[in-house]
């Protein structure tokens, strides 16, 4: 499964009250939310490669 | 506890605190935390981050577990 | 029934004081099943009380407040009541619920192998979070309800005559029930940014002994 399709399955798995909580850090020291993150990757954004990789390192991105 | 292998990677144990340190920053400013029967305050708990001490690194390996736990739907099962 | 419970609840701090009013329902609760109870509170939470309690009226329950670490429990002013150095003289046969940072790391395994019947703690920070708003009304604190009463749950349900194991069980149940609840869209924004350190105390709370020990 790609990092993509990975991060949809977890996002189905946070809590909607967890879900505006910081998870990741991007760029310039940018945090970012579950659902903000979900904003740039559903628009392919050129900050997606960044987000999928900081979440696979934190080990939050399993593979099946 | 897990073993966080993660946090043996300098770089990554880095990313990591910068990240729990958002984190810690974001808590709503009406909630008092203590620890153990001791007030601490929100800078006191970044300092300990940072610095690595024990209960930086308590904080640290908790907030992951806390993430991976969300993540993998494991705050689900019961028991 | 006859049994005895000893708490001590110091109180010389805002977070202590908030484990003072929450241990009235379980002196409540003790009351109402007719056991007796050994109130050291407040300044009483010394060692020279706190041995003495234990030596003259043997108590079966223990429910200790306050600051700990791994191998210890402090009273007030965190005056350390409980350690290596007493653990054998005092525990043997008695249930422990150690509600403080840390004592179920070291101190928890030593006072079984000293001859406790049990101990039920935590095995790193055990976390308190509290509403700035609620602070002089602190029964009134509804996020710190949501840590205090499974915490009150190891002891009350000890009192309703439910094994060591069954306590300890019914504590982690009402943690995740509350825990279910502030990361659920329900909550408030104070309730869900709380849950992290209501998770790490679910995390870190040890049981150790005869789970089958009872009063």
């Amino acid at each position: 499964m790609d990092k993509k399709a990975q991060f949809y399955k977890t996002y189905g798995n946070i809590p909607l009250g967890l879900r505006d909580q910081i998870v990741v850090i991007v760029g310039n020291n940018e945090p970012l939310s579950w659902s903000a993150a979900k904003v740039e990757i559903d628009n392919d954004t050129d900050k997606v490669k960044e987000i999928l990789e900081k979440l696979s390192q934190l080990g939050l991105l399993k593979e099946d | 506890m897990d073993n966080f292998e993660e946090l043996r990677d300098e770089g990554l144990q880095d990313y990591i605190k910068e990240l729990v340190v958002a984190r810690i920053n974001a808590l709503s400013k009406e909630l008092e935390i203590s620890v153990g029967g001791e007030n601490i305050t929100r800078e006191e708990i970044l300092k300990s981050v940072m610095e690595g001490n024990e209960l930086g690194r308590e904080v640290i390996e908790m907030q992951l577990k806390f993430l991976r736990d969300i993540s993998e739907g494991k705050i689900y099962q019961s028991g | 029934m006859g049994s005895v419970l000893l708490l001590t609840r110091p109180n010389h701090d805002l977070p202590t004081t908030y484990l003072y009013h929450w241990s009235e329902l379980v002196i409540k609760e003790a009351s109402n099943k007719g056991i007796k109870v050994l109130d050291l509170e407040g300044k009483k939470a010394n060692k020279s009380q706190f041995s003495s309690y234990i030596s003259k009226n043997k108590p079966e329950l223990l429910f200790l407040n306050g600051h700990g670490a791994k191998d210890c429990v402090g009273g007030y002013d965190n005056e350390i009541l409980l350690d290596s150095s007493n653990c054998e003289a005092l525990l043997k046969g008695k249930i422990l619920y150690v509600r403080s940072c840390e004592a179920g790391a070291v101190l928890g395994p030593f006072s079984i192998g000293k001859g406790a019947a049990a101990f039920i703690g935590y095995s790193r920070s055990y976390w308190l979070i509290r509403s700035i708003s609620k602070s002089t009304r602190p029964l009134n604190d509804s996020v710190a309800k949501l840590f205090l009463e499974p915490s009150n749950q190891v002891p009350i349900s000890l009192i309703k005559g439910r094994n060591v194991k069954e306590s300890y069980d019914k504590s982690q149940k009402e943690m995740r029930r509350n825990f279910s609840y502030m990361i659920s869209s329900k909550a408030s924004i104070e309730e869900r940014d709380a849950a992290f350190f209501l998770f790490a105390n679910l995390s870190c709370q040890v049981m150790y002994g005869q789970g089958t020990a009872k009063l």
